[in-house]
């Protein structure tokens, strides 16, 4: 079986400086992975070097996705392809329409797809379904992308465009931090909807807490641009009482 | 009229040629019409045609504007504003006696204190002018479309519309002029009390253009306006508003796209003369290519002229290396309470904002329209003229894919 991704002794970085110092991962189909580690340590250059944003460089190694080297692939048909990034600051955008975009980057995939453009009424059905499994207003569709959204909101949001979007794998940056008991709640039914047996997640979080709601496979723990240390869901919870020390050294 | 404009011809200069003075005597007389180009020919001919680059042309091209204001006008019939269903307002040719006085005297003031020598040459050349009324307490509820039609390499075309107290008017300007061709315009607009004017004007789509829309607001008269520009060889418009009654309120909203070679300029002016008006000037332009945009915009509040509210904000987004933009925002305050504040801004596209867009899909092209949009929206959207800001927003966002 192909895996969804694979990442093979990653060197990456931006500026000249290395960040990720040789990182190996492999996530096959119908698994949940997480990623914990220390501020600083590299879990969100590590997502965005796979979602392929412009400023980062990778000096060696490789990442596959459906077995396809991604490297000189572009953000925007990564993402047609079916990766998502649930960002872990996800930017304001005013002027832009919240749902407008939303049915333009459903579109988008759904032309990678092969599949014909959904009407905008049609995507308006679609999308109310999807903002009613996450609990979310009506308003927020004629907002500007994230304009204005708290931060509980904007995180939200992300996991929203991820159940319209349904990525085969999504890497989701810190989504829940900032959510109240609630909506970590709601935001973990939306990820636990997308789990299916050919896509995948890549959880980054620093707390028990999710994945209390999302069970992992497998955990990894993150420093200094390595994956010191792997295992299965027990990792997650001995780091939290133990701390990244144990594992650092 | 001949005898004086022979004391005229003693005059000639370089800053006074001698072909723009023959198109002025070649226009024949009427006594109505010739007092008023009269009075802006004199205008005209106490500055000239300027010579070296001065504040009032800063980040233009001085020869360009030269040559163009020195092109010896045609006489192509059919040229000059036009209106198509007349009967919604009073239209009056200045050719007929029937010409309200107090119309022709406002107008003829105007013309005589014209400091735009480009103005003052267009109501001075100007073979036909017209002059629009709307009668007190009158309502235009559906936009009325003006059209200024330039045929021939040069042409010169004047109107005046007066809103009458009480009166609303929703109104759009568009000029029709090619590739080489030019257009020398001036429009002013009298807003009388409590007046209410939307205006939406667009520039010609190619050719050269320089443009006035001269303003006068009474007490509590409310302007809006809309200018939307993707450049062309030369176009430059100059707006001036002189708030003459207390609770006026204007509103002057730009929107650009200047790629390929165009060159757009705006030049503004805006004078609180009495206590308690309201100003707010928002323009922004999209610069790509090799375009040029310039915003020139001046606020000026008069001694006596407190509790100004006047905002100003000029703001210029780059996509090209080879572009250029110009901004500069200016106050100059002779109260001391007031509320004033201005901004002016150039910046790059947020990559962050545009990485956001392209990881869910969405090429290049479709995120940068999309940002572009989202730039100019707040320009845009606040035009009452819902059909022509829609149409305008197409050329924009067209003009944008022009250019690679
Ligand atoms: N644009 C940048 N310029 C300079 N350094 C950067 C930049 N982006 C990231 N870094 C550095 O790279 C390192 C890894 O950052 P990264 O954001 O990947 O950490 P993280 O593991 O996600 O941390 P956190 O848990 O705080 O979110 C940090 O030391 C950070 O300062
Ligand atoms: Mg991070």
């Amino acid at each position: 079986m192909t895996a969804i991704l694979d990442i093979n002794e990653l060197k990456a970085g931006l500026n000249g400086v290395e960040i990720l110092k040789g990182i190996s991962l492999c996530i096959q189909p119908g698994e949940v992975h997480a990623i914990m580690g220390p501020n600083g340590s590299g879990k969100s250059t590590l997502s965005k070097v796979v979602a392929g944003h412009p400023d980062y460089t990778v000096a060696s190694g490789e990442i596959l996705f459906h077995g396809e080297i991604l490297t000189d692939i572009p953000p925007d048909a990564r993402a047609r392809k079916g990766i998502f990034l649930g960002f872990q600051y996800p930017v304001e955008i005013p002027g832009v329409n919240n749902s407008e975009f939303l049915r333009m980057a459903y579109n988008a995939r759904r032309k990678e797809k092969g599949l014909e453009e959904l009407d905008p009424f049609d995507f308006q059905e679609l999308l109310a379904d999807k903002m009613k499994l996450l609990d979310m207003d009506a308003r927020f569709k004629d907002r500007g992308v994230n304009e204005g959204f708290s931060g509980g909101e904007k995180k939200r949001n992300e996991i929203l465009q991820m159940a319209v979007l349904e990525p085969s794998l999504a890497i989701l940056d810190e989504t829940d931090s900032g959510l109240d008991v609630d909506a970590l709640k709601i935001v973990s039914k939306g990820i636990n909807a997308l789990r299916k047996p050919d896509n995948a997640v890549l959880l980054i979080t620093h707390y028990q807490r999710l994945l209390d709601y999302v069970q992992p496979d497998y955990v990894h723990v993150l420093a200094h641009g390595k994956i010191l240390k792997s295992g299965k869901k027990d990792l997650a919870r001995e780091v939290e009482t133990r701390g990244y020390d144990w594992v650092t050294g | 009229m001949i005898a004086t404009t022979q004391f005229m011809r003693r005059e000639l200069t370089p800053e006074i040629p001698e072909g723009l003075l023959s198109a002025f005597e070649a226009i024949p007389e009427n006594p109505t019409a010739s007092a008023l180009r009269f009075a802006a020919w004199q205008a005209f001919a106490n500055r000239g045609i300027p010579q070296t680059s001065d504040e009032e042309y800063s980040f233009t091209s001085i020869s360009e504007i030269k040559n163009l204001l020195s092109r010896i006008p045609g006489n192509h019939s059919g040229n000059g504003f036009a209106v198509t269903n007349a009967d919604r307002l009073e239209q009056f040719p200045l050719t007929s006696s029937s010409t309200p006085e107090a119309m022709v005297s406002a107008w003829k003031k105007i013309a005589s204190e014209e400091k735009d020598v480009a103005s003052a040459l267009a109501m001075a050349l100007t073979p036909q002018s017209i002059a629009l009324r709307l009668k007190a307490g009158k309502k235009l509820e559906t936009p009325f479309p003006i059209v200024c039609k330039a045929k021939g390499s040069r042409t010169d075309a004047a109107m005046y519309l007066q809103l009458d107290a009480g009166s609303t008017a929703k109104i759009s300007l568009a000029s029709e002029v090619v590739r080489e061709d030019y257009l020398n315009a001036s429009a002013s607009f009298y807003l009388g009390e409590k007046a209410e004017l939307d205006l939406a004007q667009i520039d010609p789509i190619a050719g050269s253009q320089t443009l006035k829309l001269h303003f006068v607001l009474e007490r509590g008269a409310k302007l809006r306006l809309l200018t939307a520009s993707t450049g062309g060889r030369f176009q430059r418009l100059a707006i001036e508003v002189d708030l003459m009654g207390s609770d006026a309120e204007v509103d002057l909203r730009g929107a650009a796209v200047v790629g390929g070679v165009n060159r757009c300029h705006r030049h503004v002016v805006v004078r609180h003369h009495v206590p308690d008006c309201i100003s707010r000037q928002l323009f922004k332009a999209v610069v790509l290519g090799s375009g040029r945009s310039s915003v020139d915009g001046t606020v000026i509040v008069d001694r006596g002229a407190q509790r100004t509210d006047a905002k100003q904000l000029l703001r210029h987004l780059m996509l090209s290396k080879e572009g250029k933009a110009d901004s500069k925002p200016r106050l100059f305050i002779h109260a001391d309470d007031v509320k004033c504040g201005h901004g002016a801004t150039v910046g790059k596209m947020d990559p962050e904002q545009l990485f956001y867009l392209r990881s869910r899909g969405l090429d290049p092209e479709a995120a940068i329209s999309l940002l572009t949009h989202a730039f100019l929206a707040e320009a845009l959207d606040a035009s009452a003229l819902t059909d022509f800001r829609e149409a305008a927003r197409l050329r924009l966002l067209a003009a944008l894919e022009e250019t690679p």
